[in-house]
C-alpha cells in the first residue's frame, strides 16, 4: 500500500459570490479509506464535497490528487480515475439503463467512442454488482428512486475509479435502499481498495460504514478522526445544538447516536 | 447561287432567333394584355393565373403566379420566349434561362413614357414593331386630344384612395399621380415619400381635396363612400364629388388602357370639357 | 441499435426511395409517367421530359433532402443542447438575422450586385450576424443554456422587428418578394448553391455524429458531464455554431422552411429513442424524406400554383404529430 495519500486538501477557502462558506479546511485522505464527512444543514459540506471534485474553484488553498494539483489536470484525465455521484442527479431524456451507465465508460474510450469487449464487460459487471441487470433496458422514469440511484452508482462504477465520490447518495431513500447502496460501495472498498469519500447526512450510516469521518461546523474541521472519535455525545451536541444520546451498536460495535427530543426531557 | 444558298442556309437560324416567336409565355398581366392589343393572342401560350385582361386572356392556359411562377409549367409548354418584369421572382427567370430558354425582362414601369417605351421593346422582340408604333401613336393622340381640351381648366385638388384600412394614397412616381396631373388633377399626396404610403385622414381633412376618387376595393367601396360622407365639411362630400373607379385601368396599365383610364378620370374631374370615351367600363 | 432500430432504420429508408420516386414522378406540368420513365431510363435525349425531370426535379428533390436532413439535424442538436422538446432550429434567433440580411438585399435592389448568390449570401451574413451577437451573449455568463435561450430570442425578435419596419416602408413589389422569400422555396435551385451549401450542411452533420455520445452526457447536466470528462463549454460553443451554420446555410440557399427542424426529430424520439448516437442519423434520414415529400405535395396539389413549402410542413407535420399524440399512452415528453 502506498503510503503517501491519494488526496490531500490544504488550507481550503471558498464560496460562492461574495459569501466565504469554507474557511481553511486542511486533510489527507490515505489509499482505499473510506472517509464520511458530515455535519449540520449550512456547515459547507456540498461546498467542500464541490472544491474536491473540482466543479468549484477554491479561492486558496489547493487539492492534490497523487501528489498534483488538481487544477492542473484536465477534465478528461480526471475522469478516468476519480468518479463523482453529485446530489439529486437526474435525467430529463429517456435513456436506457443500459445507456445511462455506458456513458460512465466516456473517459475511457477512444477516438470513435466505440464500445470495446473491455469497456462491455465492464458494464454487464457493475449492472450485477448494483443489481440492476434486470431493468438495464427500462427507462429512468419507470424505475423508483432507490433504483434510480443504483442506475447512477452503476454509472459512476463504469469509470473504474480509484477514487468514488458522493454528495449524499442515500437521500430520499428507504432504509433497504440505503443499506444496499453503501454496502455494494463498502464492499468494493474492501475488494478492489477503491477509496471513498461520501458526504453523508445520516450520522448512523456515516458510522457504520466510514474508516474516518470529517465534521464540519461552520466552514471549517470540527472534530477528525474514527467515528468513536468523532461520534461523541459532547461533540455532536456541541456541532448540532440538540440532546442526544451516544451508545454502541451491539453488532457492529460502532457508536449510534439516538435522538432526544426536547418534549420528552 | 452559292451566296444565295447560303443565305437561305443562314436564315431559318436568323428567323429562328430573331422572327417572330411562335410560343410566347407571359408572366404580367400587363405584358398579357398588351400582347392581345399588339395581335398576337393566338402565339400566347401561356399567362399567370392574375392575367385577367382581356377577358379572353383569363381561357389560357395558366402557369402560376406573378411572383411564383411554375417553372416546370412553363418548361413543358415549350415556349419561344418568356416575357417577364422584376416582379418576377429573379431565381425563377435565371432557372428558365439556363434551361436554354429565352427571357426578356422588361425594365420596371412607372410612367407613361415607361409604358410606351417597354410596348416598343416587346414590340422589336416579337417581329411586330409596326403594330406597337401604331398602338402608341393611338394612345398618344387620345392623350392629347385630353389635353387641349382641359388647356383652359382649373387644375381640381383630389386625393386618390388606394386602400381603406389602412388608408393609403399614392404619391408621385405612380401612374395614378401622372393620371390625375393628366387629367387636370392635383393629387393633394405628391409630395409624399414614398410611392404607396399610409396617410393620416386628418390631414386629407386638413388638405380638403375637392374631390376624391376611390379606387375600388370590393365590398369596401360602398362602405369607404358613406365613411367620407359623414366629414360634412369636406368640399367633395358637400359638392357630392366622390367618385369609384376600377383598379385596371390605373394599376399596370398599357398605353392604351391608360389612355381610357385618362378620360374617365378627367370626365369625373372636367365633366364640361370631357366626356367619357366609347370604351367607357 | 437494437432491432427495433433496424426495422426503423429500414422502414426510413425503404421511404426514402419512395420519396425520390414520387419527386420524379410528379411536378407542376402534367407530364405522364411513361414519358417519366423514359427520361429516366435515356436521360440524354434531348425531350422536355428529359429536361423536367433531370434538370428541375432531381435538383429539387436533393435540395429538398439537403436542406431537410440539415434542419433537422440542427433541430436534433438545438433541442437536446436547450433540454427542450419545443426547440428548433429557428429559437436561437438564426432566422430573424438571416430574414433581415434577405429583407435588406430585396428592399435595397441589391440582387443584382453579385448576380444570383447575392440573395442567400445576404441572408448566410444575416445569420451569421444573428449567430455572432447571440454568440457574444452567451459567451459573457459561460455559455450557460439559460443566457444562450435569453440572448437568442430577444435578438430574434429584435431582427423580425426591424424586418417589419423595413416592409412597412417598402415598396409593395419589394415587399412582395421579400414575403415570398419569407415563406420558403425549394424551386429556384441553382446547382450551384446547393453544392456551396452542401458543404457546411454536410460538414456540420458529420460533426455532430461524431459528437452526438457527448451532447448525450451533456444532457446530464452541466455537473455530471464536467465529471466524465467534458469541457462543457467548448462542447456547447460547438454544438452551438455547428448547428447554426447548418441552419444558416438552409435558410440562405432556401428561405425560411418551418417545422421540419421541430418535427421531424421530435417525431423520431419517440421511435428510435434520445440517444443521439441514433437519433441524429435518424433525423437527418427522416428530414430527408419529409421535407422533399410536402414539397412534391406543394407543388402538385394545386398545380399550375405552387404553395409555399412552409405551408405542407406544418400542416403535414401537425396532423402527424397529433394522430401520434392520440395514439402513444405513455406521456413522457422526452
Amino acid at each position: 500500500m502506498d503510503a503517501s495519500p491519494l488526496l490531500k486538501v490544504a488550507g481550503l477557502v471558498a464560496g460562492y459570490q461574495d459569501q466565504k462558506i469554507i474557511d481553511g479546511i486542511s486533510f489527507s485522505v490515505p489509499n482505499s479509506c473510506f472517509l464520511g464527512i458530515i455535519g449540520p444543514n449550512g456547515s459547507g459540506k456540498t461546498t467542500l464535497f464541490r472544491v474536491i471534485t473540482g466543479f468549484l474553484k477554491p479561492w486558496e488553498g489547493e487539492v492534490l490528487y497523487q501528489g498534483n494539483n488538481t487544477s492542473r489536470i484536465t477534465a478528461a484525465d480526471i475522469a478516468k480515475e476519480i468518479a463523482v455521484m453529485p446530489q439529486g442527479m437526474e435525467s430529463t431524456f429517456s435513456f436506457s439503463v443500459e445507456e445511462l451507465v455506458a456513458m460512465g465508460r466516456f473517459p475511457h474510450l477512444g477516438r470513435l467512442q466505440k464500445l470495446g469487449k473491455r469497456d462491455r464487460d465492464v458494464i454487464r459487471q457493475v449492472l450485477e454488482l448494483t443489481d440492476t441487470e434486470d431493468f438495464k433496458d427500462k427507462k429512468l422514469f419507470e424505475l423508483s428512486g432507490g433504483e434510480r440511484q443504483r442506475v447512477f452508482l452503476a454509472q459512476s462504477l463504469a469509470q473504474e475509479p480509484k477514487l468514488l465520490l458522493l454528495d449524499e447518495p442515500t437521500a430520499h431513500l428507504d432504509i433497504g435502499h440505503q443499506i444496499r447502496i453503501l454496502d455494494v460501495i463498502k464492499r468494493l472498498n474492501r475488494t478492489e481498495g477503491m477509496t471513498v469519500i461520501v458526504v453523508l447526512h445520516d450520522l448512523n450510516l456515516a458510522s457504520l460504514y466510514c474508516d474516518r469521518l470529517i465534521l464540519l461546523k461552520d466552514g471549517f474541521i470540527f472534530e477528525e478522526g474514527s467515528p468513536s472519535e468523532v461520534m461523541t455525545y459532547e461533540t455532536i451536541e456541541a456541532v448540532y445544538e440538540t440532546v442526544v444520546l451516544v451508545n454502541k451498536n451491539p453488532v457492529t460495535k460502532r457508536p449510534h447516536v439516538l435522538l432526544v427530543s426536547k418534549e420528552q426531557q | 447561287m452559292i451566296f444565295c444558298a447560303v443565305i437561305l442556309a443562314i436564315s431559318p437560324a436568323v428567323a429562328r432567333g430573331d422572327g417572330q416567336p411562335q410560343r410566347i409565355v407571359s408572366l404580367s398581366p400587363s405584358i398579357t394584355e398588351a400582347l392581345f392589343q399588339l395581335g398576337l393572342a393566338d402565339n400566347i401560350a401561356g399567362v399567370t393565373t392574375f392575367c385577367l385582361y382581356p377577358p379572353r386572356a383569363a381561357r389560357k392556359p395558366k402557369i402560376g403566379t406573378v411572383i411564383k411562377p411554375n417553372v416546370e409549367r412553363i418548361v413543358s409548354l415549350q415556349p419561344d420566349i418568356v416575357l417577364a418584369t422584376e416582379t418576377n421572382p429573379q431565381p425563377d427567370l435565371d432557372k428558365l434561362s439556363s434551361l436554354g430558354i429565352r427571357v426578356l425582362i422588361l425594365p420596371p414601369e412607372k410612367s407613361f413614357t415607361d409604358i410606351c417605351r417597354n410596348l416598343s421593346l416587346l414590340g422589336k422582340a416579337l417581329g411586330v414593331e409596326k403594330t406597337a408604333e401604331s398602338v402608341i401613336k393611338k394612345a398618344n393622340e387620345r392623350i392629347m386630344v385630353i389635353k387641349a381640351r382641359l388647356k383652359d381648366a382649373r387644375p381640381v385638388k383630389v386625393f386618390w384612395e388606394v386602400g381603406a384600412s389602412p388608408l393609403v394614397t399614392v404619391g408621385k412616381g405612380t401612374f395614378a399621380d401622372e393620371l390625375l396631373s393628366m387629367a387636370g388633377g392635383i393629387n393633394i399626396a405628391h409630395d409624399a415619400p414614398a410611392r404607396y404610403v399610409r396617410y393620416s385622414r386628418e390631414e386629407v381633412l386638413r388638405r380638403n381635396p375637392e374631390a376624391i376618387v376611390l379606387v375600388t376595393m370590393g365590398d369596401v367601396t360602398a362602405r369607404e363612400v358613406a365613411s367620407w360622407q359623414k366629414y360634412k365639411g369636406l368640399t367633395a362630400v358637400k359638392d357630392r364629388r366622390i367618385y369609384v373607379i376600377e383598379a385596371h385601368p390605373v394599376c399596370s396599365p398599357t398605353p392604351l388602357t391608360f389612355a381610357r383610364g385618362l378620360e374617365k378620370v378627367a370626365s369625373f374631374l372636367h365633366p364640361d370639357c370631357v366626356r367619357p370615351g366609347p370604351e367607357g367600363f | 441499435m437494437t432491432y427495433r432500430h433496424t426495422k426503423v432504420f429500414i422502414a426510413l429508408f425503404l421511404l426514402f426511395i419512395g420519396t425520390f420516386l414520387l419527386g420524379l414522378a410528379f411536378g407542376g406540368s402534367n407530364l405522364s409517367l411513361s414519358s417519366v420513365v423514359t427520361a429516366i431510363f435515356q436521360p440524354e435525349k434531348d425531350s422536355i421530359a428529359s429536361t423536367i425531370v433531370w434538370q428541375l426535379r432531381v435538383p429539387r428533390f436533393f435540395l429538398g433532402v439537403l436542406v431537410g436532413a440539415g434542419l433537422s439535424v440542427a433541430g436534433c442538436v438545438f433541442q437536446g443542447l436547450l433540454r427542450n422538446p419545443l426547440a428548433e432550429p429557428y429559437t436561437l434567433g438564426i432566422s430573424g438575422g438571416a430574414a433581415l440580411g434577405a429583407t435588406l438585399a430585396i428592399v435595397f435592389g441589391l440582387p443584382g450586385v453579385f448576380g444570383r448568390i447575392t440573395l442567400p449570401l445576404a441572408a448566410f451574413l444575416g445569420a451569421f450576424l444573428s449567430l455572432s451577437l447571440t454568440y457574444a451573449v452567451a459567451a459573457r455568463r459561460r455559455f450557460s443554456i439559460p443566457t444562450l435561450i435569453l440572448g437568442g430570442v430577444i435578438l430574434s425578435f429584435l431582427f423580425s422587428a426591424l424586418v417589419l419596419l423595413i416592409l412597412s416602408v417598402a415598396d409593395t413589389d419589394k415587399v412582395h418578394g421579400t414575403i415570398i422569400w419569407l415563406m420558403g422555396d425549394l424551386s429556384a435551385t441553382e446547382t450551384g448553391m446547393a453544392r456551396v451549401a452542401a458543404f457546411p450542411i454536410v460538414g456540420g452533420i458529420m460533426i455532430m455524429i461524431l459528437l452526438a455520445q457527448q451532447l448525450n452526457i451533456l444532457t446530464l447536466g452541466e455537473e455530471k458531464a464536467t465529471y466524465l470528462g467534458l469541457n462543457t463549454e467548448s462542447l456547447r460553443k460547438i454544438f452551438f455554431l455547428a448547428a447554426s451554420l447548418i441552419t444558416g446555410a438552409c435558410v440562405a440557399v432556401s428561405g425560411l422552411i418551418g417545422f421540419v427542424g421541430l418535427i421531424v426529430p421530435h417525431f423520431l424520439r419517440r421511435l428510435v429513442g434520445p440517444n443521439h448516437r441514433t437519433l441524429i442519423p435518424a433525423s437527418a434520414l427522416g428530414g430527408a424524406i419529409f421535407l422533399p415529400l410536402c414539397d412534391t405535395i406543394a407543388r402538385t396539389i394545386i398545380a399550375p400554383l405552387e404553395l409555399p413549402v412552409g405551408v405542407i410542413t406544418g400542416i403535414a407535420g401537425g396532423l402527424v404529430f397529433i394522430s401520434f399524440i392520440l395514439k402513444t399512452k405513455s406521456w413522457e415528453i422526452f
